[in-house]
């Protein structure tokens, strides 16, 4: 029976009204056709290669355009940008706030990245900040985040955590002020650690707290894959090998009790995936020969499956 | 042939449809578990991350087991126990696919998803192995196979990605062979454009939805394949060709994209709407390249301020047709999952970004940015 046929049936048998009928059989009919998402990729990907050609343009006539030019450029694009929110946007809200306008969370993300790119170059030419210049990624992460959550905007909170994300890294990098210079994976894992800690507890805060719910996931995703990662790395290549498992493991199934709770299936899938290769990383140090390598793959395959399907069968029912 | 009944794979389908007007607000939840209860099949399903986890584990069990069984026998790496070992795995493999599927009534499950398809890799390899000289037809025999056993695997299971992967080998074909680059790229366009059309002769007389569907993909992806291999300048090296191949590849590249969006918009089919608007996108991108034309620093910023233009001035169009549309078409978001293709979209954006951060302030580093670290700059 085609769908058109489900919908008379369920008409006439007063499952739904004349008016849903009407509205759900146009979409079947494709009557109407949404191009919202086409529209917005090609947005998103307009702005993204005209930022890109600014700063190519920028490194190869910086010479020849001259401070002044590019400055004033940059700046009056971000400025523009901004004005352009601040005076189209609606007031501030603690919950999701449709966007006033197509472009609007566009013209946001453009202000953004020339900030950004005005930002390196301020530097780049005039060494104001001179050793300390990653602090520029402090600043604009800060001013990413506060304009992301002022327009809800969260290709601008991406933009702020990976900012944030690169403060950490060149941070220990440049100046290891924290916890000492980086110089393997291992150097880099407190600062992974910190960082995953950080964006997670923003996270919660502003979730307990009621600020813009909704950005929680993006948060909690940025910081299941970094935290795991770190964690992961100390089971690869600690001396705290045992140690880094454990806490592994309680990560990971953390992960995964709340990804259930809360019907967030992708944490299961991320727990599931960190546990596994930690356990099978320390499993593997005490096996040697091809057979007991691969014997170990396949009982540990039939287990993870087995408890997926059960897994899958009691709380993942498809979406 | 197909192990799921055209009734079952419509009632899954319109399970899916019903859920989705539900998260959009059209019917509400007790609407929703009334409608379930009419729809319901007894096949088992599960969501994606979790179904993208079994694959992994499936695949992981897969490789290892038959690794162990060689070890364990201590079966050589001779011809002959290739072709035993592969074209075994690849049986075994196959059947316990149709048993997950006809005991337990996996549905897009991922485990039965993945045997299938491992075990059309082990028969291409087992046949491979099989006719192992020359190289080439060995190459040849292999994907021949692959193409069959992923039609196969179409038929039986319903995975498009099984003939969308069997038009990929087929094209792979000319590519074994010795021939002329032009020789090798038209026939593999042939292959795509065969496919492409027979997809398209299947989707019109398709009498069920579920079928239709299934073979728009399948253009789609056969589309794009047609336009990858024909575009020339994504090739690593300057092509070797004759002028009037040459040119006429560059042609091709404007018209498929365009013939591709009339088609498109005619059918009313987003997914041959959205390859062509990449399609488009890589033409505009290549065509400087097709004509010897010097690249400029300033040409992203003409592209994305074109790609700008173009949408919003598409958007506004649309917008002012009445009824907020025009010939159907509308800018507005309709359901809940454009909202959630829109996310995927803002988690891409967390990995690529145009500018990187800004970098050790040394002149003589210029570099061009790099992804993450979102903001300030590009070392210069």
């Amino acid at each position: 029976m085609s769908t058109l046929r489900y919908l008379e049936r369920w008409k006439t048998a007063g499952a739904i009204t004349a008016d849903q009928h009407d509205v759900l059989a146009a979409l079947v009919r494709k009557d109407r056709v949404s191009v919202f998402v086409e529209l917005n990729a090609l947005l998103y990907a307009g702005v993204v290669a005209f930022i890109a050609g600014v700063g190519w343009t920028i490194q190869t006539y910086f010479a020849s355009l001259g401070d002044a030019a590019i400055l004033s450029s940059l700046s009056l694009l971000f400025a523009g940008c901004l004005a352009y929110c601040f005076t189209r946007s609606a007031p501030y809200s603690n919950d999701a706030q449709e966007s006033s306008h197509f472009a609007f969370d566009y013209v946001l993300y453009l202000g953004c990245l020339s900030l950004g790119v005005a930002l390196g170059y301020l530097e780049f030419r005039f060494h104001i900040l001179k050793q300390n210049w990653d602090q520029y990624l402090l600043l604009s992460a800060c001013v990413y985040f506060a304009l992301s959550y002022r327009f809800d905007n969260r290709l601008v909170l991406s933009l702020g955590l990976s900012s944030l994300a690169g403060w950490f890294g060149l941070r220990a990098g440049v100046h290891h002020s924290l916890f000492g210079p980086i110089v393997d994976a291992a150097s880099l894992r407190p600062y992974a650690l910190a960082y995953g800690s950080v964006v997670v507890a923003a996270g919660v805060l502003l979730h307990r707290t009621g600020i813009k719910r909704h950005f929680l996931e993006a948060y909690l995703h940025v910081a299941a894959n970094v935290l795991l990662t770190a964690v992961l790395s100390g089971v690869a290549v600690s001396e705290h090998q045992w140690l880094y498992l454990m806490v592994l493991c309680m990560l990971a199934g953390l992960t995964i009790v709340q990804g259930i709770r809360t019907r967030r299936f992708a944490f299961v899938a991320y727990g599931i995936l960190y546990a596994y290769a930690g356990i099978s990383i320390q499993v593997l140090r005490g096996i040697d020969g091809d057979t007991h390598v691969f014997a170990y793959f396949t009982l540990s395959g039939v287990v993870v499956i087995a408890g997926l399907v059960m897994l899958a069968r009691r709380f993942g029912r498809e979406e | 042939m197909r192990l799921y009944t055209p009734e079952q794979e419509e009632r899954i389908a319109l399970q899916a449809l019903v859920r989705e007007w539900t998260r959009s607000k059209l019917l509400d939840p007790l609407q929703l578990a009334r409608l379930e209860r009419d729809l319901g099949t007894e096949v088992r399903r599960t969501n994606a991350a979790l179904r993208i986890t079994l694959v992994f584990f499936t695949v992981l069990l897969a490789v290892a087991s038959v690794a162990f069984v060689v070890l364990v026998l201590g079966l050589n790496r001779t011809r002959l126990d290739e072709i035993m070992v592969s074209g075994l795995a690849a049986i075994l493999y196959l059947s316990l696919a149709e048993l997950l599927v006809r005991w337990l009534r996996l549905y897009r499950f991922g485990v039965e998803e993945a045997l299938a398809v491992m075990a059309v890799v082990a028969f291409g390899w087992s046949m491979s192995s099989w006719l192992n000289e020359p190289l080439r037809v060995s190459m040849v025999a292999g994907l021949l196979v692959a193409a069959a056993g992923g039609l196969w695997i179409y038929g039986r299971f319903g995975f498009v990605y099984g003939a969308m992967g069997s038009a990929v080998c087929v094209a792979a074909i000319p590519f074994q062979l010795d021939l002329s680059y032009a020789a090798t790229r038209s026939l593999a366009g042939l292959a795509f454009a065969v496919v492409c059309a027979a997809a398209h002769l299947m989707r019109r007389e398709a009498g069920r939805e579920v079928r239709r569907e299934e073979y728009e993909d399948l253009r789609a992806a056969a589309w794009a394949g047609l336009y990858l291999v024909l575009n020339l300048q994504l090739t690593l090296d300057e092509p070797g060709v004759g002028r009037v191949f040459y040119w006429f590849t560059y042609v091709l590249t404007w018209a498929l994209p365009i013939a591709g969006f009339w088609i498109a918009i005619r059918d009313k089919d987003r997914a041959l709407l959205g390859v062509n608007l990449i399609l488009a996108m890589i033409t505009l991108i290549t065509h400087k390249a097709y004509l010897h034309w010097p690249r400029h620093s300033w040409d992203p910023m003409i592209f994305g301020a074109m790609l700008a233009a173009i949408a919003l001035g598409v958007r506004r169009w649309l917008a002012a047709g009445p009824g907020g549309a025009r010939n159907g078409f509308t800018p507005q978001r309709l359901l809940e999952e454009d909202r959630a293709a829109l996310s995927v979209l803002r988690a891409v954006s967390l990995g690529v970004q145009p500018v990187g951060a800004p970098s050790p302030a040394s002149p003589e580093t210029l570099g061009g940015g790099r992804s993450g670290g979102g903001g300030a700059g590009a070392s210069y």
